[in-house]
């Protein structure tokens, strides 16, 4: 090894590493990445260091662009919905689930077709990431991630709005097996947190009873 | 009148002369008159006529002129236009080649475009010089400011961070001179050329450099010559920068000619400094510039002052590089030499260009292989998914994603957290791959033409293995028994068979305590046997039939214990290449395990190796950011390509060869996949 790679830390997960020491170094400050992905590295960085801390992951460095620290929370959500994904993959069968629902009001259409497509939850759930990361990728809207568009920024909102019936289906058809992913993640918590603190989804269609306020309500009206 | 002439003889004679001369009558004289008049109107109208032609003819002609002046106007400002353009191009190819510095006159450039009248030309003119004068200025600071601007948009700001970061190390003597960024050693090679006559003048030779840094110099230096003739063959300037670097090679073969340049140095200064300002102002990239001007006139002034606005350019390094008492290394010019003799043509005009990047995973992808026939990638990533991509896929109109990008056809769920490799089935049909989650996944592969959105098939993915308890960094498939190897950091590699009742055939523990295995593969040339690299520099040959070690690999003095980040077997012979995190790709030989060759080949560590099926060719991609595609036979380096941008300290993860189609693959941790094809193709 060289006096340059002596001299500091690597921040690398090199083969061989264990899971345990997985993003396991000591935290850089934000000022201190100086990389074309540091937003990712950085919302990556407060996850690791707790993910339960919904405030202060949500909480921007200093002078940040809000639109692509919004860009990047979303990519974030969809890379960890993945793993809500794989769990439904194992329960939430045709047989049971043969429409996206979440409560009785509402069916919800795949958009990843060409005409919106009744597709069963667990298609709907893969198509509605797969899509999303394609969007989320996509040349026309997302191409770059240091700068985003004005008119780029709305399309996180349906986005958002979207992956949103992937939570409210696991939580009122698979309750048990969302609740394990919630206790790991707080994934479902730091999204209605980060939905209603940028106004992207409306408050009546965040229906999992997730947060505080949410659960009051939730007692006092009569449903 | 007849009486009148009978009066007198006199009178009659007189009346007799007076009829002998011509008879005036008046009606005579009126016709006369008359006649002469109208020869005189006709000639009159007549030169009307003409004058009327001709003033006809001159406001044709002036009309003429008149069109000629505006197409002349029109293609000068054709020409200004294209000048324009060209110097942009130009400037554009030069900040390429040079990493991102600012060209050395960019400025004027506005100037002489916004002057395409003759009348102004003078200001102009006079503009060019007041700029270069002032250059350090406001402008100048204000476009360096924009540039950088539109390279951190690019992703070079990484590259230019360590550049400097580097060169502060130099300072700081922290670091060996073989440490440069290769892109800071071409700029740095000009400079050093330079130095050299004053070295030589000295008496000085290099036996004052160690062994290694002498070493890696000529690594490093081959690479450069490579990078120059690659950047410059991507644009009209290829035949010249090739030129260039010949004649530099010519000229520094002679060395009379050397010391003539040297004796002419003094003479030549003024004009030298003159002649530098006037390649200040044509915008032309100095190397390239003096190349012209060399090919021209073949003239020693005239390179020397090549060289000189070279340096001009790079003023700052080359400061740097005269405070640090940086010496040039001869043997980096035999290497030039000899290298470019014995380059097969052949290999040169192979350069491969990118074809399709491929955006869709989410987060650093970690492991990319082809399918064996088909034009059909796969790629895994942190973000948890595998996805397969056609890459001759027809665009439909199906799908409501929006866009002309190349989608994955089909995205794989099966592990939690990230996916870490993949291996493919010789045929293709299977898919295998290992997560950070101790399981491997089997997969059936769907079709490469169906559609991304079909509904959910529980019976892609057939079988899991589970038996690791800890990341599996690595599998490989036995080309002719269906078997799989995984490497894990539980410190044991494991020898499955999937689809049988109890997959798990045997454990293979690691060979000494506390090192971990990172990469595996099969031996092509003996199928029983399997290789094994670990952290802590240590590699070995297992047999899988009885899991003993056949034989270690002897790493020789390695200072430090740098982990080995990939094993591959060479297709054809008993050859293993080893890349490790200490910026070494090494070469073993399996018959008796001892090291053939090592060099260091990347500015930062060696994630990943591919070899071409016919074992030519081999690619490497490192965390530096960049892929390079080696000669294995001759050891050299054919082309560089900056393929990613870092992710915390990663960058490049993955290379892949396509087994049977001209396609190469890099994949990195700014989560895309990008492949590239051939140029001759």
């Amino acid at each position: 090894m060289t006096a340059a790679t002596e001299n500091r830390t690597v921040r690398r997960n090199g083969p061989g590493t264990k899971r345990a020491d997985w993003n396991n170094w000591s935290p850089l400050a934000f000022e201190e990445m100086d990389s074309a992905l540091n937003i990712q590295q950085y919302i990556q960085q407060t996850i690791k260091a707790n993910p339960a801390d919904v405030a202060t992951i949500l909480t921007p460095p200093l002078d940040q662009d809000e639109g692509v620290w919004k860009y990047e929370h979303l990519r974030q959500f969809c890379i960890e919905l993945n793993g809500l994904a794989l769990l439904l993959q194992r329960e939430c069968i045709p047989e049971t689930c043969q429409q996206m629902t979440a409560t009785e009001q509402w069916i919800f259409l795949c958009a990843a077709h060409k005409n919106p497509n009744e597709c069963p939850a667990i298609d709907y759930t893969r198509h509605t990431l797969d899509g999303a990361a394609t969007l989320l990728n996509s040349n026309k809207y997302f191409p770059s991630r240091v700068n985003i568009k004005e008119i780029s920024i709305s399309k996180l909102g349906s986005v958002a709005r979207r992956v949103y019936r992937i939570f409210s289906h696991a939580f009122f058809h698979h309750r048990k097996l969302f609740d394990e992913f919630e206790n790991e993640t707080h994934l479902c918590k730091r999204f209605t947190t980060y939905v209603s603190k940028y106004n992207l989804m409306q408050q009546e269609h965040l229906i999992v009873p997730i947060l505080p306020n949410q659960q009051q309500q939730q007692q006092t009206t009569v449903q | 009148m007849e009486d009148a002439s009978q009066l007198s003889n006199s009178q009659n004679d007189k009346a007799k002369d007076e009829t002998t001369r011509p008879q005036y009558t008046m009606s005579g004289i009126l016709h006369f008159i008359q006649h002469e008049w109208t020869k005189n109107e006709l000639d009159r109208t007549r030169w009307e006529a003409e004058r009327a032609e001709m003033q006809a003819r001159i406001a044709f002609l002036q009309g003429e002129r008149k069109g000629q002046e505006n197409l002349k106007q029109d293609l000068v400002r054709r020409i200004k236009m294209l000048e324009f353009c060209l110097k942009q191009e130009r400037a554009k190819n030069y900040r390429l080649t040079h990493n991102g510095e600012e060209p050395p006159s960019l400025e004027e450039s506005p100037n002489e475009n916004s002057a395409p009248s003759e009348n102004s030309h003078l200001t102009a003119d006079l503009d060019a010089y007041i700029n270069d004068a002032g250059e350090a200025g406001g402008s100048f600071r204000q476009g360096r400011l924009l540039l950088k601007r539109y390279l951190e948009e690019i992703g070079y700001s990484e590259h230019i961070m360590d550049v400097r970061s580097f060169r502060v190390k130099n300072l700081l003597g922290l670091l060996p001179q073989a440490d440069l960024p290769s892109s800071e050693r071409l700029n740095g090679r000009k400079e050093k050329s330079d130095s050299n006559y004053s070295d030589s003048d000295d008496g000085h030779d290099d036996a004052a450099l160690d062994a290694d840094a002498s070493k890696a110099f000529e690594e490093f230096d081959f690479l450069n010559n490579m990078d120059a003739k690659e950047k410059g063959s991507d644009d009209d300037w290829a035949g010249k920068g090739a030129s260039f670097e010949k004649l530099i090679k010519q000229y520094k073969d002679d060395p009379k000619v050397k010391r003539r340049s040297r004796t002419s140095t003094e003479e030549s200064e003024e004009k030298t400094s003159n002649d530098v300002q006037k390649n200040l102002e044509t915008d032309v990239p100095p190397g390239i510039r003096s190349a012209i001007d060399a090919a021209a006139q073949e003239e020693l002034p005239v390179r020397r002052q090549g060289r000189r606005s070279a340096n001009f350019g790079y003023g700052n390094g080359n400061e740097l590089d005269v405070a640090l008492g940086m010496q040039d290394n001869d043997n980096m010019d035999i290497k030039d030499e000899f290298k470019d003799e014995d380059d097969d043509p052949n290999a040169q005009q192979v350069k491969w260009n990118i074809k399709v990047t491929l955006r869709s995973h989410l987060d650093s992808i970690r492991a990319m292989q082809f399918h064996p026939v088909e034009p059909v990638l796969f790629t895994a990533s942190e973000d948890g998914l595998i996805k397969l991509w056609n890459l001759d896929q027809k665009k439909d109109e199906k799908h409501n994603s929006g866009g002309t990008e190349l989608e994955p056809v089909y995205t794989f769920r099966g592990h939690k957290g990230p996916v870490l490799c993949l291996v493919l089935s010789p045929t293709g049909d299977h898919l295998y791959t290992g997560g950070i989650d101790g399981n491997i996944c089997c997969f059936n592969v769907p079709s490469s033409n169906g559609d991304p959105f079909d509904s959910y098939d529980p019976r892609v993915l057939t079988e899991t293995l589970t038996g690791h308890t800890d990341a599996i960094w690595s599998v490989a498939y036995h080309s002719s028994n269906s078997r799989l190897v995984s490497a894990s950091s539980d410190s044991t590699v494991r020898l499955w068979e999937p689809g049988n009742g109890e997959p798990l055939i045997r454990t293979i523990g690691a060979p000494k305590s506390g090192i971990l295995p990172t990469s595996v593969d099969f031996v092509s040339t003996e199928t029983s046997h399997l290789l094994a690299a670990y952290t802590n520099c240590y590699a070995q040959i297992i047999d899988i039939d009885t899991g003993s070690t056949v034989m270690v690999f002897d790493f020789g003095a390695v200072t430090g214990s740098p982990t080995m980040n990939k094993i591959v077997s060479h297709p054809t012979m008993p050859l293993t290449l080893i890349g490790g995190e200490d910026r070494t790709i090494r070469y073993f030989d399996n018959t008796n395990g001892s090291i053939i060759h090592e060099a260091i080949a990347h500015v930062e560590g060696v994630s990943s190796l591919a070899i071409d099926p016919n074992g030519l060719y081999l690619l490497s991609g490192s965390h530096d950011g960049s892929i390079r595609m080696w000669n294995m036979e001759k050891r050299s380096c054919l082309q560089e390509i900056s393929a990613h941008r870092k992710k915390n300290d990663s960058a490049v993860t993955s290379v892949a060869f396509h087994p049977s189609r001209s396609l190469i693959g890099s994949a990195g941790a700014d989560s895309l996949a990008k492949v590239y094809v051939s140029g001759s193709n």
